[in-house]
């Protein structure tokens, strides 16, 4: 069993491979390009980098893959081009929550990477053919949807047969709306993942921590990418930062993606200007899947916490939004260009994307507040550093992160017991002191691949006792304690369950060998018991009707004219060789 | 291994008060826990003093979990009684929804029937019953696998039939149960149709309402509504539809919508408030539980959210002129708008109340169904000239549904409850008949035992189990040892066994003779003609790879691809007597080869003796 890192920073994508099977565990988008590509490139399309998995393995080999939340997924419809020529048959396993936010998290972006590109190549100051960037382009939305069409949705706890080889069974990870960590068995070993891991108490169902014990590997990823803050102090900043700004008579943006914690922070912040005396202040959340976004987060009561589970047994809606909607203190915009302008001028709540304030609503008022300080963007999403907005004076980086610290994690080890552990190169930048993890991890760098071949691994067959009693076991000479019988059947494998079979039927044309010797009587006395008449013994020689069995040592030669008498007699031989 | 014994409590040849016991091995399991609707007296809830043995104990000792299949009463009405006031502190499972809509209905229940009784009904389970039985529940998700303990784990499947409806699974060791609770096969306008995979329960356990019936005459009971509603609105009636806010009033309602946009109806469309609303959002909250057009187009346009149904408003529409439809709740005019509204129309013979659902004994809707037509409200005598229509909208699989359940699943046994003994009777036989399984239609309290064949378990190791497996997907015949270290049984490659054990192979030679037609020509000659033919077997299928080795002049010898195995193919000339003592030259091709072809040999031998007459030489 080989394991490769694809991934060349933090954001996860492994493939483990063994000869019966290729399992790759999530694929992410790299939005880095896109903030290189404005300090270098200005009349470069924007581009995103996806991880080179087709490097690693032919796409048309991977039989399944897990994801574990809609960020690790966006990567996999650059895929489906290849898949679709080939006709591909594999499963791309996620739950219901995580496709759905997928859809519209992976439209979002293919919509603002194009707004981008139609204004250059409408721009007149870039009369030149456009430049070119390392990264790719967004798909087609042909290639979006081919995609999808691979997917089969999951609940947690759902255990899934992977051609009874393997089994993945996803469970609660606790960040976001269907985030998941995955067990992993193949065979007989257990693989625990985990991805974007948080005990934290957030809108999504609690995770679950005890489906992960005792795994053979546990491969660690998603940790805190920020870990100088903590989402208490950052919420607590923002809202500091927030009030100040409005009371300025400034507007705030939070450049935010279209779900996940900003579901949060969107009441948080509501909530917190109506309890300062400013519930005037109207809130703004644009984006072309604005609605989409909402609605869907309204539609999960069974993934989301207890106190939202609550809620929806009211019944009402478990976020907050609608009602806010409702009484006119949550917008809803789809672009920028419905009229808005007047609003611009606030003070005002912009909820928008993209948080590398490269694309979609953040980068238009980027422009427009480059020269008015009253304004601030408060960036809460993680994986754009303090220095990304360096020399940009109204940003406000507070970056709400629930993930896990080095502490949580090496508790974590330390709680689950793995008997290895696996973590990326990359995640030591941030998190050096894993490495005095109680269990020594293991650190892939990126393309690396260990092979854990060692494992010899065992699976169960079922048999029925009258199967089982048509097997004669016998005591060998060397170990009398140890039996060994000719066994022969069908093995027939269902939801992951083999079962052993005795029929007989199909078994002839497969290789078969025998082992032990057996004297002439012996064989004699049980070709009569098998119904055979007129048995006559010559020297090594047994005669029977249209044939005779010739004897040897180590060998014994039948010689009939009919195929289904020399079955029969090779079963008699079967039973009367001893060990 | 466990055996499986399983005792309907209610719902055996009965629609009512389900509640089923079954145990595997030591671990003890009742689905549903509801209560009759014909009774109200005892009867009305299933008789726990069955379990205890009729002493003071709690039922916590004898049952391990406690599952509840939808919100119907009939499915979980003696949930509170049952925990309670019998007592039981296990966990109860459901899907959310259903967890969500229970309380509702059980506070619905409890209203009615208290106050029904005034206050007779001392010992009924009060609210805070509810509230503390609910407290006991546990939610399942679709096919989510909960293990109750180390033994005893449950999986949950769609049902349809209503919002939330599940059938679930329980598995012990090797042997499973799969009850169906109250399902459909076919999707309605607001659900989908009920699915589970193949996992081979050792019984399934159905329901079997419309054992008899099938499809159409849902069909035809819808357009029967659909006329009903028209003719009366046509002749200026108003036609009352008393509801239970949810369930079928939203099927309904959606068909009611549809009709009138097909049929361009501008007779005013109502429903009572209240609890309509509210039902209207938990279709919101749980549209993942509704059907795949409902979910696609949530987004934008809820279908829930109706274009001619609007809000009852007492004021404006109670004594509105001219024809109208209401769905008024609750649905067995007990109490509330249901039955204001009836008090005021069901003086009109022109109007009509169509009741879609069962009423409990002593509702105004219940005495109405059975031909009472006077009535005293508030201490005014009323005679009823309301046309009364009674049609029954639940959504349960037909018989060509169950079947299709039956096939899904492939159960080793099947067993009929929530139906008519005569109806489940019928259908039995046929499940026997058609597709030669045991199927068991106990009766209330009656036992059913199945015993299940223990099972031996033997170790493989995987990369062996992979090599058989590659012939096929999902069975591959073999040979192999298996070996009894005294510990374990491990199923082995010969190769491996012979050589950890240092027992030495034996070979088998198989040896046939085949004879030729008559002739004169030579064993050579035979052999070159032959070759020939087969060269043709090893170019085609029969025997690929295999390759011709040595050059002798009467005999072929052919090795297999690897050239361990050798097949010889001798032909000789033997000078026989016939009967009558005349010489006779007998021709004869001797064929030997090792155990392992032993079939591509059986194969090739047929081809050659029928073939070979026709190349050989005279």
């Amino acid at each position: 069993m080989e394991l490769t890192n694809i991934s060349s920073n933090t954001s996860p994508c492994w493939l483990l491979r063994t000869e019966s099977i290729v399992i790759l565990a999530d694929c992410c988008l790299d939005f880095s390009s896109l903030i290189y590509s404005r300090h270098h490139h200005k009349t470069c399309p924007p581009r995103v980098l996806v991880p080179n998995v087709h490097q690693y393995v032919d796409l048309y080999e991977i039989d399944v893959i897990i994801v574990s939340n809609y960020h690790t997924f966006a990567g996999l419809p650059w895929m489906s081009k290849s898949w679709k020529e080939k006709d591909w048959g594999g499963v791309i396993y996620c739950t219901l929550p995580t496709l759905e936010f997928t859809k519209i998290y992976v439209q979002e972006i293919g919509l603002y990477m194009e707004e981008v590109e139609n204004e250059l190549r409408n721009s007149e100051l870039t009369d030149k053919p456009l430049g070119n960037m390392p990264g790719e382009k967004m798909v087609e939305q042909e290639q979006v949807d081919a995609c999808f069409s691979y997917v089969k949705t999951i609940n947690y706890g759902e255990p899934i047969d992977l051609f009874g080889i393997a089994s993945v069974i996803a469970h609660s990870s606790g960040f976001c709306i269907g985030s998941c960590n995955w067990m992993i068995e193949i065979y007989d070993k257990k693989i625990a993942y985990i991805c974007d891991h948080t005990s934290l108490k957030t809108h999504a169902s609690r995770v679950d921590t005890k489906a992960l014990k005792d795994s053979d590997i546990l491969i660690l990823n998603g940790l805190k990418s920020c870990p100088g803050f903590s989402p208490d102090r950052s919420v607590n900043d923002a809202c500091a930062t927030l009030d100040e700004t409005v009371k300025r008579g400034g507007s705030v943006m939070f450049p935010v993606y279209p779900t996940g914690v900003m579901l949060d922070l969107l009441e948080i912040f509501i909530d917190y200007l109506a309890q300062m005396g400013r519930g005037h202040i109207p809130f703004y959340f644009i984006s072309p899947i604005a609605k989409a976004a909402l609605a869907h987060a309204q539609i999960y009561p069974e993934a989301l916490s207890e106190a939202k589970k609550e809620k929806a047994s009211l019944p009402q809606f478990p976020f907050d939004h609608d009602l806010a909607i409702e009484k006119g203190k949550l917008k809803i915009y789809e672009d920028t260009n419905e009229g808005l302008s007047a609003i611009f001028r606030g003070p005002a709540v912009f909820f928008g994307g993209h948080p590398s304030m490269e694309l979609g609503l953040a980068r238009k008022l980027g422009k427009d507040w480059a020269n008015n300080p009253k304004n601030k963007f408060i960036v809460t999403e993680c994986g754009f550093q303090n220095n990304t907005f360096a020399g940009r004076l109204n940003v406000k980086h507070a970056p709400v992160d629930t993930r896990m610290t080095t502490t949580g994690a090496k508790l974590m080890v330390q709680e689950l017991k793995p008997k290895e552990l696996v973590i990326c190169q990359a995640i030591l930048h941030t998190h050096p002191k894993l490495r005095e993890s109680v269990i020594p991890p293991r650190i892939f760098h990126p393309g690396k691949t260990h092979d854990f071949s060692s494992f010899k691994t065992y699976r169960d067959v079922k048999m029925d006792v009258s199967a089982a009693s048509k097997v004669t076991l016998q005591p060998t000479p060397g170990r009398p304690d140890v039996c060994v019988g000719p066994i022969s059947g069908t093995l027939n494998i269902s939801n992951g369950q083999f079962r052993f079979t005795t029929d007989y039927e199909g078994t002839s044309n497969i290789e078969q060998k025998l082992w032990g010797a057996m004297t002439v009587e012996g064989l004699a006395k049980q070709l009569r018991l098998d119904g055979f008449k007129n048995i006559k013994v010559k020297g090594r020689k047994i005669m029977l009707d249209g044939g005779f069995v010739q004897l040897g040592t180590q060998s014994t030669h039948i010689h009939h004219d009919s195929n289904s008498v020399r079955r029969k007699i090779l079963l008699s031989c079967r039973k009367t060789l001893t060990p | 291994m466990p055996d499986i014994r399983i005792v309907p409590l209610g719902a055996g040849q009965d629609v009512g008060r389900s509640c089923i016991l079954v145990s595997i091995g030591n671990k003890n399991v009742m689905f549903d826990c509801g209560m009759h609707m014909g009774y109200q007296d005892a009867r009305r809830f299933p008789d726990f003093n069955y379990i205890t043995g009729g002493d003071q104990t709690t039922l916590t000792p004898h049952i391990d979990a406690v599952i509840i299949s939808h919100f119907h009463l009939d499915h979980c009405g003696a949930l509170p009684y049952m925990s309670e006031q019998v007592g039981y502190e296990g966990p109860i499972y459901m899907t959310m929804p259903t967890k969500v809509i229970c309380p509702i209905l059980l506070e619905d229940f409890r209203k009615v029937v208290t106050k029904r009784s005034a206050g007779a009904e001392t010992n009924f389970f009060t609210s805070e019953m509810i509230k503390n039985c609910m407290r006991k529940v546990e939610i399942v998700g679709l096919h989510q696998v909960i293990n109750v303990d180390d033994e005893l784990s449950i999986k949950a499947y769609y049902a349809g039939h209503v919002l939330g409806a599940a059938m679930f699974k329980i598995t012990v060791g090797d042997e499973s149960v799969l009850y169906t609770g109250d399902f459909n096969m076919t999707p309605d306008r607001h659900l989908g149709a009920a699915w589970a995979d193949r996992c081979k329960p050792t019984v399934l356990i159905s329901e079997s309402t419309y054992a008899t019936t099938i499809r159409d005459s849902k069909r035809s009971r819808e357009r029967d509504f659909l006329k009903k509603i028209h003719r009366c609105v046509e002749n200026g009636g108003k036609v009352l539809i008393p509801v239970f806010a949810l369930g079928r009033a939203q099927e309904l309602c959606i068909l009611l919508e549809q009709y009138w946009d097909r049929m361009k109806l501008n007779v005013p469309v109502y429903f009572t408030a209240g609890l309509a609303e509210k039902a209207t959002n938990y279709y919101k909250l749980f549209v993942n539980w509704t059907n795949e057009k409902i979910k696609s187009s949530f987004v934008e346009r809820n279908l829930f959210d109706f274009k001619y149904i609007k809000a009852f408003q007492k004021e404006i529409h109670m004594n509105q002129s001219g024809p109208q439809v209401c769905f008024a709740t609750p649905g067995m005019l007990h109490a509330g708008m249901s039955l204001e509204i009836f008090q005021n129309w069901c003086t009109d013979e022109k109007n009509c109340i169509i009741m879609p659902g069962y009423c409990v004994a002593g509702t105004v809707g219940h005495r109405l169904l059975h031909g009472e037509r006077h009535f005293k409200f508030n201490g005014v005598n009323v005679t009823s000239r309301i046309k009364v229509e009674y049609m029954s909208f639940s959504a349960h699989a037909d018989a060509k549904g169950i079947m299709q359940i039956i096939k899904m699943t492939e159960p080793k046994n099947v067993m009929f409850v929530h139906g008519e003994a005569a109806k489940m009777e019928f259908l039995a036989k046929k499940v026997q008949k058609d597709m030669g399984l045991p199927c068991f239609t106990p009766a209330n309290g009656e036992t059913v035992n199945i015993s299940c064949p223990p099972q031996i378990k033997v170790k493989i190791e995987s990369d062996l189990a992979r090599k058989i497996m590659k012939r096929s997907l999902n069975r591959a015949a073999f040979h192999a040892a298996l070996v009894n270290d005294g510990n374990e049984l491990e199923l082995l490659h010969p190769d491996v066994a012979m050589k950890k054990l240092k027992v030495k192979q034996h070979h088998f030679q198989m040896n046939t003779s085949v004879n030729l037609p008559e002739g004169n020509s030579t064993p050579e000659q035979i052999i070159v003609s032959l070759r020939l033919l087969i060269k043709t077997y090893i170019d085609g299928s029969l025997m690929e790879k295999w390759v011709p080795v040595g050059n002798m002049m009467n005999s072929i010898e052919l090795a297999s691809p690897d050239m361990s195995q050798t097949i010889s193919i001798v032909a000789e000339k033997l000078k026989t007597f016939d009967t009558f003592g005349n010489h006779k030259s007998e021709r004869v091709l001797k064929v030997t080869w090792p155990l392992s072809v032993d079939d591509e040999i059986g194969i090739l031998l047929s081809r050659l003796s029928k073939e070979f007459a026709l190349v050989v030489p005279r």
